[in-house]
């Protein structure tokens, strides 16, 4: 029984194992298998497996009909997993999931089209997987198709469609079978920014008659839609509560991004180059106040860079140049002494210092990457990747590369 | 009332004999439009885009017939006294085809749909019931060249024929139990698959489907060990007449094919939902 009339969804110290390695799942397969060709009904999960891991464990909340909940997390950290054991398309190891009414969900775009049929045939087929009726579609699919735009390509083969055309269909088709409890995984992210907002307002729409858990990386999309939001952190709750303070819980949750792989790193940051006959021993990191390498430092405090190397010629225009991108590729800015009103000079055979400060780091959360660049003019002697630098912060929200301050003010 | 859903480890496990089939027939009837759809669309997207499509959809099911039934005009295979060769052979060939697919349909299907049906709801069963488009389409023309060879050769059905279509579907049971039985098995130990497969594409010639058994002398005993033999040759026999069909072993045969269909339909209940993702 559902505690009231009104909650459609309950969820209950729910778990679910996973494997590294196919065999290991086989053989609890295997064993499972055994315990019911003997009748002994299913044992507890007492230990894992070597190998095995709760990609889900002691979930619980509850939803009520015209509310929506979000739930966000690292990838990796249930969401999916969650979502289809809601949607009834896998057995939970642990728990149990109560659900009052009719549900449809949109987890994999692809899953359930046939692909060498029309859009006009896979309403029907898709439809027929949400459990409704041929009658029931064919009287709904001049709706569905008037919802998705897709004009004359709706008699075209599902295979030529891009995945922003076959989102339209997946979603229209879904809204027309008129459930009671939508669960819907990130997809929205698939679409045109115009047609986004055709979905966010049908979803809108729905919200007195229907219940949603929306899973999604899009955080003003959660705070928009959402009445509470979960973050799974490691397949468990980390936190659940009003939208705004889980976002910030998770934000800050954000303090190690995981370092871009290093192919990536390299095709960034370009060439290296270093000519021994012109430095030598050149040292570079990022710094805190007392001089101390860093690799971490939070959005807003002072940044130092420091250098030191032994010049093996004498420079008549020394220039030391900081590129920085961000790990998606973005050049985000340099720190250069190019333009600076002081000069540079290294003399042969001395060991040269120099120390870059940057106040008030504007950078947002983040991994950035840069390079030391050492020239004499035009001539590069030396050109290394510095160690990564991991921005950290703790504001809610953040939007692009840098944060400048700025304020907003009515005017009357 | 709202249907109310539960969603437990121990789904289905508690369930009767009885519950597993009513909820398989129930899931079937539930989406019975989907199967109908897959049906329709199955059969308009073989050998789409050729030319000569309709050709192909009815020379190929009657390839293997025709050849067989070549053979035994020629005289190449040994034949049997009672019944005209080629209405041995062509009878032999339809029923070897439709039980094979019902063993090897539900194993391809849960194979290589398992990773989507982890990320859709539609039951398992479903998608095996939907893929059975093509094999059915098949046997209905074979069965329709097999009406022709009738005519033909003026071969009247034997009066236990209503019998022998009787067994026909028993059989086909039989096999699609032990078809969902060796699905699940196939999901934990990947090599039952290719044992399968290579076992059923020798096993037509040791199953009295092209020539009788009887014939090589010590195969004479898989005539009555090797299913596919019992089931054709009793089958042939009761549509055709011919040798006698012992009774009561005829009845031992259905009750144990029952049994078959049925723990293979109440272990694919039991395990259908634990089985998906893995593979």
């Amino acid at each position: 029984m559902m505690r009231d009339t009104e909650t459609v969804l309950e969820v209950d110290g729910l778990g679910k194992i996973y494997a590294r390695n196919p065999t290991t799942s086989r053989r609890r397969l295997g064993r499972v298998l055994a315990q019911t060709l003997m009748r002994r009904g299913l044992a507890p999960v007492a230990d894992l497996a070597p190998g095995e891991f709760w990609a889900l464990k002691d979930v619980g909340f509850s939803l009520k009909r015209g509310e929506a909940i979000g739930i966000i997390g690292r990838n990796g950290s249930g969401k999916t997993s969650l979502l289809r054991i809601l949607s009834g398309q896998l057995l939970p190891d642990a728990g149990e999931v109560r659900i009052a009414g009719r549900t449809a969900a949109m987890i994999d775009l692809t899953a359930g089209f046939q692909m060498g049929a029309s859009g006009r045939e896979n309403i029907l087929l898709r439809g027929a997987m949400l459990g409704r009726g041929r009658d029931e579609m064919e009287a709904a699919s001049d709706e569905i198709i008037a919802f998705t735009e897709l004009g004359d390509a709706i008699d075209a083969p599902v295979m030529s469609y891009s995945s922003g055309m076959m989102m339209r269909l997946a979603f229209a088709i879904m809204v027309a079978s008129t459930p009671d409890i939508l669960f819907i995984d990130e997809i929205l992210a698939v679409g045109d920014f115009r047609f986004r907002q055709k979905c966010l307002a049908k979803i809108r729409e729905m919200r007195e008659r229907a219940a949603f858990v929306l899973v999604s990386h899009n955080l003003s999309e959660v705070k928009l839609f959402c009445s509470s939001v979960i973050v799974l952190s490691k397949g468990q709750i980390a936190f659940m509560g009003e939208p705004e303070k889980a976002i910030t819980f998770y934000e800050a949750m954000q303090e190690a991004p995981e370092p871009a792989p290093e192919t990536h790193r390299a095709a960034i940051l370009g060439p290296t180059f270093q000519n021994n006959e012109a430095v030598t021993d050149v040292e570079h990191f990022w710094a805190d106040a007392d001089g101390k390498p860093i690799t971490q430092i939070q959005s807003g405090k002072t940044l130092y860079f420091r250098v030191a190397f032994t010049s093996n010629i004498s420079t008549r225009d020394l220039i030391l140049g900081v590129p920085v991108w961000s790990d998606k590729d973005v050049y985000a800015t340099g720190f250069s002494t190019e333009f600076s009103d002081q000069k540079f000079e290294a003399r042969k055979g001395e060991r040269h210092k120099f120390l870059l400060e940057v106040p008030n780091l504007p950078l947002n959360p983040g991994t950035y990457l840069s390079n030391l660049a050492i020239s004499n003019g035009v001539e590069f002697l030396y050109r290394q990747p510095n160690p990564p630098l991991v921005v950290l912060t703790a504001r809610a929200r953040n939007f692009g590369t840098f944060h400048h301050p700025h304020t907003w003010r009515p005017l009357r | 009332m709202t249907p109310l859903t539960l969603i437990r480890p121990d789904n289905r496990l508690s369930d009767s004999w009885l519950a597993s089939l009513r909820h398989l027939a129930r899931e079937l009837f539930t989406f019975r439009a989907h199967i109908a759809t897959v049906y329709s669309f199955d059969l308009r997207q073989t050998y789409r885009g050729s030319a000569i499509h309709r050709f192909w959809r009815i020379a190929m099911p009657l390839l293997p017939v025709a050849v067989y039934s070549a053979l035994a005009a020629l005289r190449v295979v040994p034949t049997v006294e009672g019944i005209p060769s080629t209405i041995y052979v062509a009878s032999g060939v339809t029923l070897w085809f439709l039980f094979v697919g019902c063993v090897q349909q539900p194993i391809a299907v849960v194979k290589n749909r398992n990773s989507e049906a982890m990320k859709t709801a539609l039951p398992l069963s479903v998608t095996i019931a939907a893929s059975f488009a093509q094999l059915l389409f098949d046997t209905a023309i074979r069965l329709g060249l097999l009406a022709v060879i009738m005519i033909l050769t003026r071969t009247a059905p034997a009066i236990t024929f209503p019998l022998g279509l009787a067994l026909i579907a028993v059989a086909a049971a039989a096999f699609l139990g032990l078809g969902l039985l060796l699905a699940i098995l196939n999901i934990i130990y990947p090599d039952v698959q290719r044992a399968v497969g290579v076992i059923l594409q020798y096993g037509i010639f040791l199953s009295g489907v092209i020539f009788p058994l009887s014939a090589f002398g010590p195969f004479r005993l898989l005539d009555d060990i090797n299913p596919f033999a019992v089931f054709i040759g009793a089958a042939r026999h009761l549509v055709f007449g011919g040798a006698p069909v012992h009774a009561t072993a005829l009845m031992l045969t259905t009750f144990l094919s029952l049994g078959i269909f049925l723990l293979g339909c109440r272990m694919f209940y039991l395990m259908e939902y634990r089985i998906r993702g893995i593979g």
